[in-house]
């Protein structure tokens, strides 16, 4: 019967109009056979009820899903719906109670008027049955983590059977089986009340509320009891029309009156724990807003406000202290409360003494020398260590007022935001390494332009002479330099240098070293001069790690006539006539010394040059350029490429410098700026005609 | 990239910091808070020993200048030891060894320390 009652329903629950096809078929079926006092046709117009509640109390549970009312307003529902059922069944006694006079007679024989009072009475059972059926169903699977859809089945189930068993108690006798039923399904009703789970997770508030509303209902269900012994009939007048909607409303009707009972018990026995649960609630908050945070705060004194505050929401304490350890092993102190300040010495002593024994794990420091220091209350003070790749990054330190062991709960807890502070906090280094970053990538741009705008476009085109330079920076700028100046009509001056150091500052004394040159220039003519007065002034500016490599020389043009003065820089190669000669005329750097050494060991060489003689000026960029085996290019592949394009333009002699450079170092990074100057001289044509 | 490592030994009150590596710009803050720990705490015999170093960049040449003054001002040196020939040739270059003592081994250095006491 019930596998049948089953497949009915299956069929309808897709029509759309499967309850308004299903009343009217069971209306029809009524009237038709209204008289008929006939077990079987009474008993299939019963079953046909089943499939109309089932796809009512559905058709409920989807509005809940939309609406989604709080289980407060539900069991306000209950109320409602209670009351609402109570009024309707108190005025139409007081209509029906003329009719219902000879009610006895009448059920014996039973008019067409009759006959439809009795109907609507059923479908006012039935949607009570259905509403109250669908509240129940709703709350029991609110934040249901366990499994009860097989106590669910079971009990709905039974109260179909039992329902269904007030026939056979009709027409044959058996009413054990409608009590046997009923006894069954308020039992399993029980179970599933008490594994109610939604009172849980409500406020202290809202379960004093689900109290109230309880025992109001509880009020109703208990009246409604007390006046169902004088219900002027309806009682009776309903089997007429349909047997088991009496005896489901029964059953709803003992499920109405337990379930208040049993919410109210297992509501009372919650509210002791509310706190700890909305503790905890708060904590998991916290945490979650403080992980939110993280992302968000750039400002680590902001940052670290957010952890103390959330810190201080989930321990409840007021004196909560953040110390963050940087790269020198300084602690820097973190408060909200300003009155905290003077406690920090203390807390630096008492850190410094015990950080031997620190280890991952939390431990606690009775405070006892406080006392003396500040009228201060706290009696302990909990250290929860920062690690970050097992390195201590910082402690968070929490005062408590009163002497008490850690709980392991709060241990957890305390272990946890120990772990999201750590998160925040290297998330915001992170976070500041890569700001520096792009402001070191902006700077190195910025250092770039300034160079680009020091070295000439073009090499010079001087009559009898052959010049031709390549530049090329690399992307750290490395501070090569590389300049010419017109001294007279036939006098050239020509420097090749490199500032130590990268970057911003390296691209800035690049710059002043082109002032002072470009200046020097002007007043003196001995490349010697010119250095000692570049270093005497570069001196003052430069800082103390701080040197600049320089080679200066001049050339006569017409004559041939080369005077070098070399300042720690890299040896200027002479060719001659197949044969390299390393010119390397004594000199320290500029900025090395700021006394008379300098000058001392400053010498300056001449010599003149013939025709198709070579220099060729390099930076330090050439010969320390490495390959994949970290070899350096060297000197020696230098002179020898040069050697081999001897007879070449010097465009072409530098040509092949960078093209066998290129190959050399093809597969590793360029570290620092590549300069040459290569100059040919051609000879004075106008001597020679 | 080789990496870059310092070693640190004191013979009575002369320091001896071995280079290992590859010391550019971006290693030689390594050294440079090194030997600022060592002026910080008032010693200033400094013996540099070169033996295991592979590259020495302008950055790390700057390191040590930026300590000789305030060291030899205080009565101390830094002196260099062992140094390969390819290092002692970018010193030498950039004329290093006019203002700097170099040595073959930590032991010379460490005499020079002593005999200059005397």
């Amino acid at each position: 019967m019930i596998d049948l009652a089953l497949k009915l329903k299956n069929s309808f629950m897709n029509s759309r109009y499967s309850h308004v096809l299903l009343i009217s078929l069971f209306l029809l079926l009524k009237i038709i056979f209204l008289f008929r006092e006939s077990f079987l046709i009474s008993f299939i117009g019963d079953l046909i009820l089943i499939p109309i509640v089932y796809s009512f109390v559905k058709f409920l549970i989807r509005i809940q899903e939309r609406k989604r009312f709080s289980q407060i307003q539900l069991l306000f529902g209950f109320i409602i719906f209670e009351i609402l059922f109570i009024l309707i069944s108190e005025t139409s006694l007081y209509f029906l109670s003329p009719i219902l006079k000879d009610l006895k007679i009448l059920l014996v024989k039973p008019t067409i008027f009759i006959g439809l009072i009795s109907g609507f009475y059923t479908i006012v059972y039935l949607l009570f049955v259905s509403i109250i059926l669908a509240i129940l169903t709703i709350l029991f699977f609110t934040k249901q983590k366990k499994n009860i859809n097989r106590y669910y089945k079971t009990t709905i189930v039974l109260l179909i059977l039992g329902s269904l068993s007030s026939h056979f108690q009709k027409h044959f006798n058996l009413s054990f089986l409608e009590y046997t039923f009923a006894t069954l399904s308020v039992f399993f009703f029980i179970i599933m009340s008490y594994l109610n789970k939604w009172v849980i997770y409500l406020t202290r508030k809202e379960k004093i509320k689900v109290i109230i509303i309880c025992n109001v209902l509880l009020a109703i269900v208990i009246y409604s009891m007390i006046k169902s012994g004088d219900d002027g009939g309806i009682n009776e007048l309903i089997p007429i029309f349909s047997n088991t909607t009496l005896s489901a409303y029964k059953f709803i009707f003992a499920f109405a009156f337990v379930y208040p009972i049993i919410l109210q018990v297992l509501t009372i026995f919650q509210l002791p724990v509310t706190e700890v649960i909305e503790k905890k609630t708060s904590e998991i908050e916290s945490l979650q807003n403080l992980s939110q945070m993280i992302s968000k705060v750039l400002d680590i004194e902001e940052l670290v406000s957010i952890i103390i505050q959330t810190i201080e929401k989930i321990i409840g304490s007021k004196d909560v202290f953040l110390c963050l350890i940087d790269e020198k092993s300084n602690c820097k102190f973190y408060s909200n409360n300003k009155e905290n300040e003077h406690l920090f010495n203390y807390l630096i002593k008492t850190l410094s003494s015990k950080t031997n024994q620190m280890n991952e794990k939390i431990f606690d420091v009775e405070v006892t020398e406080l006392d003396s220091l500040s009228n201060h209350k706290i009696e302990k003070l909990i250290i929860i260590p920062l690690i970050y790749n097992q390195k201590l990054i910082g402690y968070i330190l929490i005062g408590r007022e009163r002497t008490s062991i850690l709980e392991e709960d709060e241990l957890n807890t305390l272990k946890s935001i120990g772990e999201y502070s750590v998160v925040a906090i290297q998330n915001h280094h992170l976070l500041q390494k890569s700001i520096e970053k792009e402001r070191l990538e902006k700077e190195l741009e910025v250092a770039r332009e300034v160079q680009k705008k020091l070295i000439p476009d073009q090499a010079p085109t001087i009559k009898n002479l052959d010049i031709a330079y390549s530049f090329i920076p690399a992307f750290e700028v490395g501070g090569d330099y590389i300049d010419y100046f017109q001294l007279d009509e036939d006098n050239f001056g020509f420097i090749v240098a490199d500032v130590s150091g990268k970057g911003i500052s390296a691209a800035f004394y690049m710059a002043e070293v082109k002032g002072i040159f470009e200046s020097l220039s002007k007043i003196l003519t001995n490349p010697k001069d010119i250095l000692i007065q570049a270093n005497k002034i570069l001196c003052k500016s430069l800082d103390k790690k701080s040197f600049v490599s320089v080679v200066y020389t001049t050339i006569n043009s017409k004559t041939g006539l080369v005077k070098i003065a070399r300042a720690g820089h890299c040896p200027i190669l002479h060719l001659r006539n197949s044969k390299i000669t390393e010119l390397l005329p004594s000199g320290i750097a500029i900025g090395l010394d700021h006394s008379k050494l300098f000058e001392k060991n400053l010498e300056e060489i001449s010599l003149h040059l013939q025709t198709n003689d070579f220099l060729i000026f390099y930076t330090d960029g050439i010969t320390e350029a490495r390959n994949q085996q970290l070899e350096e290019f060297g000197t020696e592949r230098l002179n020898a490429i040069v050697l081999k394009s001897k007879n070449n333009s010097s465009q072409i002699v530098i040509q092949k410098i960078i093209e066998e450079l290129t190959v050399f170092s093809k597969d590793f990074p360029q570290h620092d700026d590549i300069t040459l100057l290569a100059i040919k001289y051609l000879g004075d044509k106008n001597e020679r005609v | 990239m080789n990496e870059f490592n310092l070693k640190q030994k004191s013979i009575e009150d002369i320091n001896i910091i071995e280079l290992k590596g590859y010391l550019d710009a971006h290693t030689a803050p390594k050294l440079e808070d090194a030997i600022s720990n060592l002026v910080n705490t008032n010693q200033y015999k400094i013996i540099v020993n070169f033996s295991d170093l592979d590259y020495i960049s302008s950055a790390g040449l700057g390191v040590f200048m930026a300590f000789i003054e305030t060291v030899r001002n205080k009565g101390g040196d830094i002196k260099f030891s062992a140094m390969n020939e390819k290092i002692y040739k970018i010193f030498d270059l950039i004329g290093f060894p006019r203002i700097y003592e170099f040595y073959s081994t930590d032991e010379e250095a460490i005499q020079k320390f002593k005999s200059s006491e005397k």
